[in-house]
Formats: C-alpha cells, structure tokens, sequence
C-alpha cells in the first residue's frame, strides 16, 4: 500500500528542515525524505551561522517563526557582532555553532512536530499525473504519493567529491549521491547546470600548538539570534588565526596542476567569493600571505575547521600546506579538503513562490536553485514550505518585498539570475538596506509570521507593545525642544549616545525603558533622513510593481523590443514590470515599450469584456 | 497634470516647403474653436472635405485649405478632430499654428496623437508594436540627432565619471560585505580626492553649455538680407544644389524656400531662403516680409548677406539699422566675395559678433562659411580643449543634480577627514548611489514610471 501525504520535502539540510516544519506546523501531513535520519540539520562545512548578511537572513526566518535562529541559540558557543566600526544597518551577527549538537536540536524539532515524519531513503524519480506533481519513487522502487514536493537536494544530485585525481560519488563525504533525480528533471523539461563548492580539511584539535596562535575572541553578552528565547549566556569558546606564508603559496603553484580546478577535472564553477587557497594563490599572486581561522567543530569534538583554506588538492599537498602554518607543524588531519561538483536547477525555472514554472506542485529549495549558504538554503525552504502548505489550503501565495526582508531580495534575484557561481547574500544585494536591519527583523516580520500562523499571539503583543514605546518615545523626542532644538536632533549628531539625552531630560525616565526600545530609537533617529529617502524611492518604485506581467505574455510578437531584452524576458518570465526592469540586459526603454504593450493589452482586455473605460 | 482632452494641433506632415501639408488638431471642442480661424459660418461635416478660408490676424493674406472633420469615437485619437489640407509653406503653418494657439488649440507635445490612441483603447497591442517600429524607423534623424550626443563623446563621458563613481561604491561596498576577510572601506581623506576629481570632472562638463533644444531639434538657419543680396545664392552654394532660382534680379525669391541641410556630425539644419527685405515694392511682398519677421524670430541662426562690393558705410548702416533682437543672432556675411579685389575692413560697423566672406561661385570661396557653420552647429561637442556639450533642459538639471549631491557628498568627505571622523561606508554608498543615478538618468540607464511619457515624447510629433 503506497503511503501518502500532503506535502514530501527531500532532503533534510537546513532548506529540507525549514520547509518541512514551516509546512507541518501550517497544517499539511509532511513526509520528510532523506538518504540518512541522523544527518538531519548537518552543518556539511563551516561550524558557523549568521554573517554579513547572513546574519540578516537568521533574524528574519526566526521572526517568521522559522527555526534556524532559535536552533542556533540552543547551540552556539560563541558569538560576534560584524561591522560594529560601521553603522547598525550593515552590522550582523555570526555565531559558532556546536555541529553536533546543532543536528541534534533540530533533530529534535522534526521528531517534536505533530504532521511531520521522516523517510529514509533515495528519491530518484518524481511520479507525475494530469501535468502535476503527485509524489516520489525511492530507489527500491516503493512510491510514495503527495501533492505537492519540495527537492531540497543539496549538494547530493549526481554529486561528485574531488580530492586531487581522486574522485568519489556522494555529496558530502561519508554519503552517497543521488543518481537519478537529475535525470528525471530532466526528462520533466527541466535545464539543469553544474556548480562547484569546496571545504577545507578537518583536523584533530589536541595537535594543534595553540600557543603559535593568535586568540579571536566573541561577544560576552550577545543577543542571540532569536526573538522569542532570552538571550544565550554559556561558558563562549575562542577561535583562532594563523596565516599562510609564502613558502605555501609556493608548494601550491609547484602543484597547482594537481588541482581538479586547474587540470581540468572539474566543469562546475566555484564561487569567486569564497575561493579555495589555490584560487587565492592564483589569482592574487601579490599577496604574500591569506588568513586562516581555526574554529572547533563543538565542544566535546576534536574537530577544527580551518577555514580559509577551502581545497581540492592531493592529500599530500594539503599535509604540506596546513604542515606549514604557524602552530600547525604537527597537525593531524581527520578529514582532507575536498570540492563537490553538482547538478543545480537554474532558478529561472521557479517563480518566486519557489513552485516551479513548468510542473505545478513542484518546488525547489537551496543549493538546487544555484545558492550557497546555510543561511540562503535555510530562507528557500521557509518559503517553499510555507507556499507549498498555503497552496494546498488554497491561500494567496506568500511573497515579501525587496523593501520589506532580505528573504525578498532573496526570493525577487533568484528568479531573475543565471548563477555562473553560487548565489551569495550580500548586504549590497539589498537595496534598502538601512530599513532591512538585523536590528528590526521582529518589527518588520514577526506580524507576517503571525498571521501566517507560525508566530504566537503573545510575542505579536508583545512585539505591538515594543513598537508602541519606540513611537512615543520618538514623539517625545520630536517635540521636546532643549536650546532650541528638539531632542531627536541631539541623536542625530556624530558619536552622540542616547543616555547623553538622561541629564537633559531626567523627568523622561528615557534610562528605566527597554535597552532594545532605546536602541531603535538612536537607530531611527540616526538613519532618519536617509529612511525617509528610502521610504519615497520604495513608494515611486511600487507602482511598478504592481503592473502584473500576466504569464501568457509572449515577449516574441513584441516587436518594438530588442532581441536581447526579448531573449532575458523569455528567459525569466518577470511577474512584474519592476522585476523586468532588474534584469540585466533589459533597459529603460525596453521596460517602456513593455508598459506601452501591457496597456494596450489591458485595454484590449477591457473593450473585449464590455467593460467602461476609465 | 494634463487635461487628457485638451484640444491639441500639429503639423503631421514633413517639414519645409512642398506640395500638401496635413496639420491635425484633436481634442474637446476642438472644431468649434477652428471656427474662430475660418471665414464665415461654415459647417463641418464629419469625413467630408469642406473647403474654408483661414483669416490670419498678423494681417498675412487668408489661404484657402480643406478641413476634413472626424467626430469624436471615429478618429485616430477617438476625440473630436480635424485634418486640415492646405499649401505647406512653412511660415503659413507656423503662423496657422499659432492662431490656434491663440483658438485654444495648443502645439501637441511629440507623440501626444498616439498617446492618446492608447490611452482611449483606440489602437490594439499589434497596432502598438507597429507604431513603435514605424516611429522607430522614421524618426531616424531625430535618434540620429540624440545618439550623436548619447552614444558619443557625452556618453562615453558620463559613463566614465558613472564609472568612477561605482568604482567607489563599489570599494565601499567590499568593506561592509567582506570585513570578515579584512577589507576594509577607504579612508575618507582617499574618498575625497577622488570625489574632487569627479566634481571638477562634472564641472568641467558643465561649463558654458549651449542653450537647450539643439541638440535634439532641427537648428534653424535663415538666409536675410536685401534683395538680391545673394541669399539664394548661398543657399545653392550650401545645399550643393540649385532649388532656388537664382538670378541677378533683384527679389527673385518671392516665396521662403527651405531644404534641409545633413552634413556628417551637424544637427540637422533647416535652411531657409527668405524674399529679400527692405526694397519690395508690391503688396504681397509686403505680406512675405510680414511672414519673415515670424522666421526671423524662430531663427537660431542669420545668415546675413550683403554684397561685398558696397561702400563700408552702406553697410555699416545697414547693420546698424536691424533691430538688436536679430543683430545677436545674426552672422555678417560678405557675399560676393570673388567679385571685389579686396576685403573691406569692417572694423567700424558696430562689431557683429562673425563677419565672413562668402563666394560662392569658386572652390574654396566656401570655405569661410562652412567652417564658421561647422564649429558653430558642433560647438558644444566634448573636446580635450574643455569645451562643453550641448545639452538638453533635462540633460542639464540632472547633470546639476549630480554635480550638488556629489558636491554634499565632498564637504561631507572633508568634514570627516578634518575631523578624523570615520566615514560611514553604508550611508555614503546611497549618496554616491544618487549621484550615480543622476548621471544614469541622462544616459538613459536607470528606469521608473516616468519612461512612458519618455517614449512618448520620442514620436515625431503629430504620429
């Protein structure tokens, strides 16, 4: 007897974690399908969350009533605040996380959640009926039926690990790959590419000459990531730094030859932001020296990732490589560095629901739309949940704006990108950064969450009364003249604090009120005139994006278009004008004879439905 | 805000002189107001040519045309409209024009025909395309005219300072997106020279542009002077061509004859031949004089001749008797030049800004005129020397408001780095973003809602 189910997420990673809870807890019975149970919420490179823009991605999952942050806060052992030299809308969090421990939490959380069951095993192929999606076939050949099915592959599909001349299937060292799906996409009519990640090696912490190094300290008293636990307070572990010299760029050019990258072995493309030693050492061969960070894996392990030095070199080179850094003489290597090749989907294929153009009740998450990044896979997965479980329940599909979250940005590039490399989240992605601040993503979000059912009514109060006393607060501020000017104005100026306000106005009590009140009202006040200037940018651009480019639009029969700006709109399909207008290769005036057509069809419309004109 | 059916009129066939001119006028009410330029009580009746009498009252002779009438729901707008026929003699429809002005009929903004089809659900979306193709394909010269300064010198121009600009925000950028690999954002003491450079860049960019409308619209250029003072002559010369009858009869040229000069690099030139002034003895000479004052005051250019063989002081007189209004716009050109054996010294004649000699008869008697002619309708071009661009109205207010934020963006730079006030890389990246903006506005590579009425604007006028 086939099992059947609402919803089959595959792959458990942290896009298969928050796509399966988000739709569990939104009401549909989830089937979460993946080669191992015990893998579940892995962390397959860097001990780390958060980061420039990253940290940003956290903050809003969590306010939506994701998982991710909270999972962090349960098991980070050290915390640190990006950018505090520079202003609060380009600051972030970024957290070292205990791996284990991470998976174990989230394990948790699945086991913990009412619709939601796990299914070990390979997904090769996708069953289809009447021109949707309508459930799995494992490798054993056992079906499984579902409405809707979210791939959240990963790395997995027809992955392939490099490590010098050696190669062995699998997308993450230890596991196999999956063969089949790619194949069965394919066959489906979809167009698939090849990207390529890489992770440096592993070593044994107690081999380690610590005394060489130098000391990274966290925070003492972070915040933490999530908006409805206190903030974390643990015994915070360190990190460390040493460097390379150029004594190891020069054993890596000796042997750069043996490198998959450069002989040729491998056709996927890497990401330039986040390049292996041996790009480094390539492309800035003026550089005398990369730094390297030596974070543990957790705290009861003897792992250490050494991050920085992310290679696909031969064993032997990479034991001469780390053997030459400061406080590495001696080191122990559990694990060698390796790249992974793998099939993506190009994420044109996908709307910005995350369901699929061509095969409805097919979604893609994560690293399979082209991305990297815990954080990235982790905000796909939330929204492929959330609009998988909505469109069963035949809700509106759930989009944020450009101007309203970084999962927006998110969401609103994918769409329109063909990834040479990974896509990362950068801050710059985002436009309206100084509104999209890690600081507010509960004054942005956690409404949003509520009324999509992930968010309690309580912490929404909550949230309302916060945002209530940064008003008035502000009010108070506005109309309280001291010297002549008003209060705000104070804060406005360079370095100015806001308990520089206490002695000017002791009866305001500004000292009793909530530290995060107080911050938002220094932020407020601070970035004002540039918010404001946002604000009116957000409401000129709006209008564009509420000119809705319906789906049969045929871009070829227009013929005041240039071939370019016909060939990208065929190609990405905008759902709207703005989002035309972002595509690269697309000008101004081709929006413009876009505009033109999409009246004149609209009038068409009208004058054809008797409809009055206005 | 536009009154979408405010009465509008425009000449909806070619410039210059020729056989037919159609001048279409669209809008409410629009054929009542007409009456006030027809002779008597006609009535026009929808799509049926009636022939009227326009009265002009600048006192020019009436002309007779047809008026064919389409009312509202059964014309190419879907409002109330008419096509006027009548002779196309350049003044006569400027001066038509005019009178509806004054009828409250206004000039239609380029492409304001078309818009309205639209915007009335009168043409279909294959329609659309199809008037997109065509104004692309006719309005050649007016893209011409644009793309000279657009994807020329100005433009590489613009993109360059564009370039630098991003450059910057680029660095900033790097700092706040990769500070975990020590980038970090440039000093603002580093910030500020570059911000100066780009500043006087744009200034210099801006120095003593020319005056607006030249460099998309035609330049007008009007041959005047005294019967027979070879005008006509000089326009053949110009022209390569002989349109205009030339002879050494005095006054010639009875009717205005216009033709379009193209030369490689020069806006398009509307050249225009008037009757000679001063000595005209009948009534309808008289008339054309009147008619010349109006091409005289649309003139961006006079050409104006005198015979190079006359006494200094005739022509001292002559010129000090025009009024000041064209003596400003006006060259003095010496015609005839291969006919007298000297050039006079017209030091005395109250210093017109260009004195010229002209023959036009001989190779390279030319010369003078054309190359005053050349650097003039050029002038404005970028060049290593500093000389600017011509602009257009909108083309300089964003240059000016690219040249202000970037110059709030530098004091703002200096302060800090007096101060020893760290820069902060998040705001000043939506500074220079403006700035950036601002310059990409005039390139055409930044987008909003506005790019409709734009290419709108793009449509010859009267489509």
């Amino acid at each position: 007897m086939t099992q059947s189910f609402d919803i089959v997420v595959v792959g458990g990673g942290h896009a298969g974690c928050e796509a399966s809870l988000a739709a569990a807890r939104l009401g549909a019975r989830v089937c979460l399908a993946t080669l191992r149970s015990d893998t579940i919420g892995a962390l397959s490179c860097n001990p780390a969350m958060g980061g420039v823009g990253k940290g940003q991605l956290v903050r809003e999952i969590d306010a939506l009533g994701g998982a991710m942050g909270q999972v962090t806060d349960v098991t980070a052992i050290q915390y640190r605040t990006l950018n505090t030299s520079k202003g609060e809308a380009v600051q972030s969090l970024r957290a070292q996380v205990d791996k284990t421990q991470y998976a174990r939490a989230m394990q948790q959380r699945v086991r913990a959640t009412e619709r939601l069951s796990v299914l070990e095993g390979a997904v090769e192929d996708l069953l289809v009926r009447d021109g949707r999606v309508a459930g799995i076939v494992l490798a054993d050949g056992s079906e499984v039926s579902a409405r809707a099915v979210i791939l959240t592959n990963g790395t997995f599909l027809r992955g392939l690990m490099h490590t010098g001349e050696e190669r062995t299937e699998g997308g993450r060292v230890g596991e196999g790959a999956i063969a089949g799906l790619s194949g069965a996409l394919t066959r489906l009519g979809f167009e698939s590419g090849r990207l390529k990640t890489g992770t440096p090696p592993r070593l044994s912490k107690a081999s380690i000459d610590f005394s060489q190094l130098e000391v990274q300290p966290g925070d003492d008293e972070p915040d933490g990531f999530s908006h409805f636990t206190p903030p974390p307070r643990r015994e915070w572990i360190h990190c460390h730094v040493t460097r390379t010299d150029a004594a190891i760029h020069d054993l890596i050019r000796d042997n750069i030859a043996r490198s998959p990258m450069y002989s040729g072995d491998i056709e996927g493309v890497g990401p330039r932001y986040c390049p292996s030693i041996e790009d480094k050492v390539v492309r800035f061969p003026e550089r005398t020296g990369h730094t390297v960070h030596l974070e543990p894996e957790g705290v009861d392990t003897d792992s250490m990732y050494i991050n920085g030095v992310s290679t696909s070199l031969p064993a032997d080179v990479q034991e001469g490589v780390i053997r030459g850094l400061p406080g590495c003489a001696n080191a122990k290597f559990l694990k060698y560095g390796y790249a992974v090749e793998y099939d993506f989907f190009p994420p044109h294929q996908i709307r910005v629901t995350f369901e699929t153009r061509n095969l409805p009740g097919l979604y893609l998450a994560g690293q399979i739309c082209g991305t990297s990044g815990y954080e990235e896979a982790a905000a796909q997965g939330f929204l492929a949940g959330v609009n998988a479980a909505r469109a069963l329940s035949g809700d509106e599909p759930f989009v944020l704006s450009r101007d309203q979250a970084y999962l927006g940005v998110l969401a609103d590039d994918l769409v329109r990108c063909d990834p040479r490399e990974p896509y990362r989240m950068f801050t710059s992605r985002a436009e309206y950064r100084l509104l999209l601040r890690h600081d507010n993503a509960d004054l942005r979000l956690m409404e949003v969450g509520e009324s999509l059912g992930l968010v309690d009514h309580a912490s929404a109060d909550r949230l309302r009364a916060k945002r209530a006393t940064i008003e008035s607060t502000l009010e108070t501020l506005r109309g309280r003249f001291v010297d002549g000017a008003p209060l705000i104005k104070i804060l406005k100026r360079p370095g100015a604090d806001i308990s520089d306000l206490y002695p000017i106005a002791p009866d305001l009590d500004l000292a009793e009120l909530p530290v995060e009140v107080l911050r938002q009202v220094a932020i407020s006040a601070r970035y004002e005139h540039y918010i404001t200037r946002q604000q009116n940018q957000i409401d000129k651009l709006r209008r564009m994006e509420e000119w809705r480019l319906p789906e049969s639009f045929t871009y070829e029969s227009i013929s005041g278009l240039r071939n370019e700006a016909r060939e990208k709109l065929s190609r990405f399909q905008p759902e709207t004008l703005a989002q035309a207008g972002r595509i690269a290769g697309v000008t101004p005036a081709d929006v413009s004879i876009l505009m033109v057509a999409l009246r004149a069809s609209f009038d068409a419309e009208r004058l054809a439905a008797g409809g009055s004109r206005s | 805000m536009h009154d979408d059916n405010e009465p509008i009129a425009a000449l909806a066939t070619p410039h210059g002189p020729g056989g037919v001119a159609v001048i279409r006028a669209s809008g409410r009410d629009v054929l009542s107001k007409l009456a006030a330029v027809i002779d008597g009580d006609v009535e026009l009746r929808a799509r049926i040519a009636t022939p009227v009498r326009i009265r002009f009252a600048d006192g020019a002779p009436a002309i007779d045309a047809r008026a064919l009438a389409y009312s509202a729901g059964a014309s190419y707008t879907s409002e109330e409209s008419v096509e006027l026929f009548l002779p196309s003699s350049p003044p006569v429809l400027r001066s038509l024009l005019e009178q509806l002005r004054r009828a409250g009929i206004r000039a239609a903004e380029p492409g304001e025909f078309t818009r309205r089809a639209f915007l009335s659900g009168r043409i279909d979306l294959t329609r659309a395309e199809a008037v997109v193709q065509v104004i692309a394909a006719e309005d050649l010269e007016s893209a011409r005219a644009a793309r000279r300064v657009l994807d020329g010198d100005l433009a590489r121009e613009i993109e360059r300072l564009g370039d630098s600009i991003h450059n910057l925000i680029a660095l900033l950028e790097a700092g706040l997106d990769f500070s975990e690999q020590e980038v970090e954002p440039p000093a603002a003491a580093w910030l500020l020279t570059q911000a100066r450079d780009i500043l006087a860049h744009l200034d210099r960019l801006c120095r003593n542009p020319v005056s607006a409308h030249r460099s998309t619209a035609r330049v007008r250029v009007v041959l005047w002077g005294r019967a027979n003072a070879g005008k006509s002559t000089c326009f053949n010369a110009l022209l390569g061509r002989d349109s205009a009858i030339t002879s050494p009869q005095a006054g010639t040229t009875r009717d205005p004859v216009g033709a379009e000069l193209v030369r490689d690099g020069w806006p398009t030139v509307e050249l225009l031949d008037l009757p000679g002034a001063h000595d005209a003895a009948d009534r309808s000479e008289k008339a054309a004089i009147a008619l010349a004052a109006k091409d005289l005051e649309d003139a961006d250019l006079i050409l104006y001749l005198v015979d190079a063989s006359r006494s200094v002081a005739s022509i001292t007189r002559e010129w000090g008797s025009l009024p000041d209004g064209i003596k400003a716009r006006a060259w003095l050109v010496l015609s005839k030049a291969d006919l007298t054996a000297a050039r006079p010294s017209l030091d005395g004649v109250g210093a017109p800004p260009t004195q010229l000699a002209l023959s036009a008869t001989t190779p390279g008697g030319r010369q003078e005129l054309e190359m005053a002619l050349a650097s003039h309708l050029t002038r404005g071009r970028w060049d290593a020397r500093g000389a600017a661009y011509l602009f257009t109205d909108r083309q300089r207010s964003k240059l000016t408001e690219a040249r202000a934020a970037l110059r709030e963006v530098a004091d703002d730079l200096s302060r800090r780095d007096a101060s020893a006030e760290p820069v902060q890389p998040e705001l000043l990246s939506i500074d220079l973003r403006d700035v950036h903006g601002s310059l990409e506005e005039i390139t055409g590579a930044l987008s909003t809602e506005e790019t409709l009425d734009k290419i709108f604007s793009q449509f010859c006028l009267g489509k």
